[in-house]
């Protein structure tokens, strides 16, 4: 069989299948070469597969998205991950969907419009012009190709049609205006009348039989929170400087490094003699002339007569010369090559500058204030301090991180690294108001399993970038019942309100129903020993009623003819309150036009919006999707 | 065990099913290659024609989404005509002449014609371009024809109980049946609508306050405290009608 096919491997046949493949390859390409076993599929939308790896990626960016955010308080380990994979997972979906649901609709966006697209985007301009190497740049920046990044702007665009479609084409019609406005100008009269929480909760006895039941019936509610202390030791990054062996000669060494800084920065001071080429002296004429002046100098004549008789420089002529401290690329680089080979005292030959033909004297340097070494030692000692602690610091975190790890105590870390043993008070898992129990990175490693259950030693814990500890339980205190004798009074109180709330809110429902049976307001008001509080023409948004008792009164039914509906309504401060609404009248429609236009938009807008997300339900109920 | 063929011998065999096969072997290859090269031919100009649309369409989105604050200029006008007709005359394959048809109903409905936007809407609906502009074109076009004076409310339910399905849009198109059936005066209708409307947006994380103050409005004694009841209950409270008041304690006691 295997001989078989091997020798029809060479005959037509072959040469007909290998056609047909490569055929098959030139129409449909490699994409045709099926599965990757490396990355698994975790979800199909009506065939389209999502891989693992899509997954991942969505995942770190939807973190790096957290992160940003929250900036860096944001600890991502934080995140639940399974709630991350899951919003994760649905955004993936929801992705495939739409761009499904764009192909098969036929959207398409001709290539100049995506070239215009770039073109006009600020951040890809410079000066107001596109750059193409800035483009290229800021998309590598971003982890794309350009052409990533174009097929992704052709996706945008794409779902940018369809959404503007359904969402931008929704309206609001006058008439539905109308109702609304209608609606929601609405005036009610209402009334409301409170029962007061403190006066009924003051006529309640509870027997101490009450309470104890109370307390057997709810004993889980009453027990000492769960409380530890620690013990402790912390690495200070400032407390290592006292360890920094200093070196006398190094402090030498760097204030001589620091003398010679200090010297190099001090300016020449010299003085010259200028022969100037000009329209009555040419070229040899100068050279010929301070020559001369070198060769008097040369014999020894002093500098000051030589600049007066020679010097074309009428500021420094009569002032022996000197031009003062020299600043380097002032006369040019001749002029500095010159003056640098100089010692103090020494003159140069006729140099040739752009202004004609210099003699050039080395004065001697600007005085600068060299401090004595004495005076800077201290700062030194310091710099030297500081360069070494950061090392250090490092070193001795990592040696505590080892021991710390080993050991069974925090005795033996302390010993080695020399440091003292510390203590807190007890805390719960809230932790404490100040100090390292103020910090909840050390609450969560306090009342971490390694750390309470396991007795370890904690990992090193970062307070601040300069300081780090080491913590093991010292106390821990397991929740515990309290006893009933403990709790009494909260129990009293407690249960006084329990009680007190029950029988207001029967008592209101008691006056409600009276109401509804026909009993008037005046006679409910007397029998509850309470005032109502009329408001006619109540607006939905007023501050002349409580909150609860206008959203009430405003879910409340039309009254009948000359009667009243009723609601019983619990206001924040545990006072009970009925409602009475007594008529309705129909809200205004406001005649200004232009308010009425934006108000219509700002409607139509959030419809719109309201419409969208349902056609993204919509595309989800329609498909076929499957999680693997 | 067969043995090996001789070069003359495949030769000579090749011939032979040349003379047999070779017509219908070049003439397949030629249609497969126009079928191809045509298919290819056929689709590049189905995509040309649609970037065509969009670039048009995308002018129809400029003018109504990012340009228009107020009232169109003239000339803003004259170019939504223009274009729209231009989409709908020779673009009607594409889905871009329903996207600029709903702009133009919406067009139409800002500034008071009612008529042209029905027409509009009516067109979409025709137009049968997948079902999320045919469904949001009815729900559009039961609310144009509920705001046309005279009695268009039973034409408008007509256009709504056409949609069949009306899958992730069940929110608006009950709020639109809702709508439609208080105006019909099928008040306890209306009620259930809109409430279906509401449980449904609030399943899917929504509010929908026009909705519910719609629905507060329409209370009745008895019903109390929608807002957390499930639909069913609503539905069964409000079949139960005027209940009266013997079971407000008992409501009363539950909504809380």
């Amino acid at each position: 069989m295997l001989q078989t096919m091997r020798e029809n491997a060479q005959g037509w046949i072959a040469k007909v299948v290998v056609a047909v493949i490569a055929f098959t390859f030139a129409i449909f390409g490699l994409e045709s070469l099926a599965p990757n076993p490396g990355n698994p599929t975790v979800a199909s939308v009506n065939g389209d597969d999502i891989t693992e790896q899509q997954l991942y990626q969505a995942m770190e960016q939807q973190r790096r998205m957290m992160q940003q955010r929250f900036g860096a308080n944001f600890d991502p380990s934080s995140l639940d991950e399974a709630m991350l994979r899951q919003a994760a997972l649905d955004q993936l979906i929801t992705r495939t969907l739409l761009t499904q649901s764009i192909t098969d609709a036929g959207l398409e966006v001709s290539q100049e419009s995506l070239d215009n697209q770039i073109r006009n985007t600020p951040v890809f301009q410079n000066n107001g012009q596109f750059d193409p190497d800035r483009f290229q740049a800021m998309v590598r920046g971003a982890g794309m190709t350009p052409l990533q990044y174009r097929a992704a702007l052709r996706e945008d665009q794409l779902v940018n049609q369809q959404m503007s479609g359904i969402s931008g084409s929704e309206f609001v019609t006058q008439a539905e205006l109308n109702t609304l406005l209608s609606l929601q100008n609405q005036k009610r009269d209402i009334a409301w009348l409170t029962l007061n929480f403190d006066k009924a909760q003051a006529a309640i006895e509870v027997s101490e039989e009450d309470a104890r039941q109370y307390y057997d019936a709810r004993k889980e509610q009453f027990m000492t929170p769960e409380t530890v202390s620690v013990s402790y030791i912390e690495l200070n990054r400032e407390a290592l400087r006292d360890q920094v062996d200093i070196d006398e000669n190094d402090v030498e060494q760097r204030y001589q490094a620091m003398v010679a800084e200090l010297e190099a920065e001090r300016l020449p001071q010299a003085a010259i003699v200028l022969v100037e080429t000009n329209d009555d002296r040419d070229e040899s004429a100068a050279k010929a002339r301070a020559d001369e002046a070198y060769a008097k100098l040369q014999a020894g004549d002093d500098f000051a007569a030589v600049a007066m008789e020679f010097s074309d420089d009428a500021a420094s002529s009569t002032e022996g010369g000197n031009i003062g401290a020299v600043e380097e690329g002032f006369f040019g680089a001749a002029f500095d090559e010159a003056l640098s080979a100089l010692k103090p005292g020494e003159f140069s030959q006729p140099v040739k500058t752009e202004f004609g033909y210099q003699i050039i004297r080395l004065n001697g340097y600007e005085s600068q204030n060299i401090p004595a070494y004495d005076d800077v030692r201290d700062e030194l000692v310091q710099e030297i301090q500081d360069s070494e602690l950061a090392g250090l610091f490092v070193e001795k975190s990592q040696k505590l991180a080892d021991i710390s790890f080993e050991a069974a105590d925090l005795q033996q870390p302390a010993e080695e690294l020399g440091l003292t043993i510390q203590k807190t008070d007890l805390f719960g898992r809230n932790g404490g108001a100040e100090g390292i129990i103020a910090n909840q990175k050390v609450v969560d490693a306090a009342f971490s399993d390694d750390v309470l259950s396991l007795g370890a030693n904690s990992e090193i814990i970062e307070l601040d970038p300069d300081h780090i500890i080491v913590l093991r339980t010292r106390e821990h205190n397991q929740p515990e019942q309290r006893t009933f004798e403990d709790v009494r009074d909260t129990i009293f109180d407690l249960q006084r309100r329990d009680i007190a709330g029950d029988a207001l809110q029967q008592q209101a429902e008691k006056l409600q129903l009276a109401l509804e049976k026909g009993e008037s307001r005046d006679a409910i008001a007397v029998e509850a020993d309470a005032e109502w509080t009329a408001l006619s023409g109540a607006e939905r948004f007023s501050n002349d009623a409580p909150q609860q008792v206008l959203q009430e009164a405003f879910r409340l039914p039309h009254p009948q003819q000359n009667g009243a509906s009723y609601a019983v309504v619990e206001l924040p401060s545990s006072d009970v309150a009925l409602v009475a609404l007594t008529n309705v009248t129909a809200g205004e429609v406001d005649a200004d036009q232009a308010d009425n236009t934006r108000l219509a938009r700002i409607l139509a807008v959030g419809e719109g919006r309201n419409l969208y997300s349902e056609l993204l339900r919509d595309l989800r109920a329609e498909a076929t999707i499957k999680m693997k | 065990m067969s043995t090996h063929h001789t070069d003359e011998e495949q030769l000579a065999l090749l011939k032979r099913f040349w003379d047999e096969y070779g017509k219908s072997l070049v003439a397949g290859v030629v249609i497969a290659m126009v079928s191809v090269f045509g298919y290819k031919a056929w689709n590049k100009s189905q995509v040309e024609s649609a970037e065509q649309a969009a670039t048009l369409y995308q002018q129809v989105v400029d003018i109504m989404v990012y340009e228009s604050e107020a009232a169109l200029s003239e000339e803003q006008e004259a170019t939504l005509n223009h274009v729209v007709s231009t989409l709908k005359q020779e673009y009607d394959d594409t889905p871009y002449a329903g996207y600029a048809m709903l702009f133009s109903a919406r067009h139409a409905v800002e500034t008071g014609d009612l008529a042209a936007a029905k027409e509009q809407l009516q067109w979409v609906i025709n137009q049968k371009e997948g079902r999320d502009q045919e469904i949001v074109a009815r729900i559009r076009l039961s609310r144009v024809l509920l705001a046309t004076e005279g009695d268009n409310a039973t034409a408008a339910l007509k256009v709504l109980d056409e949609i069949k399905k009306p899958g992730g849009y069940k929110a608006s198109v009950d709020a639109a049946r809702g709508d439609v059936l208080l105006a019909l005066g099928r008040t306890d209708e209306a009620r259930t609508a809109y409430q279906a409307a509401l449980d449904e947006a609030r399943i899917n994380g929504e509010q929908r306050p026009v909705v519910q103050m719609k629905l507060d409005d329409l209370a009745q004694p008895g019903q109390k405290d929608v807002q957390e009841d499930t639909s069913a209950a609503a539905e069964k409270s409000s079949d139960e009608g005027q209940s009266g008041g013997d079971n407000v304690n008992d409501e009363s006691a539950e909504a809380k």
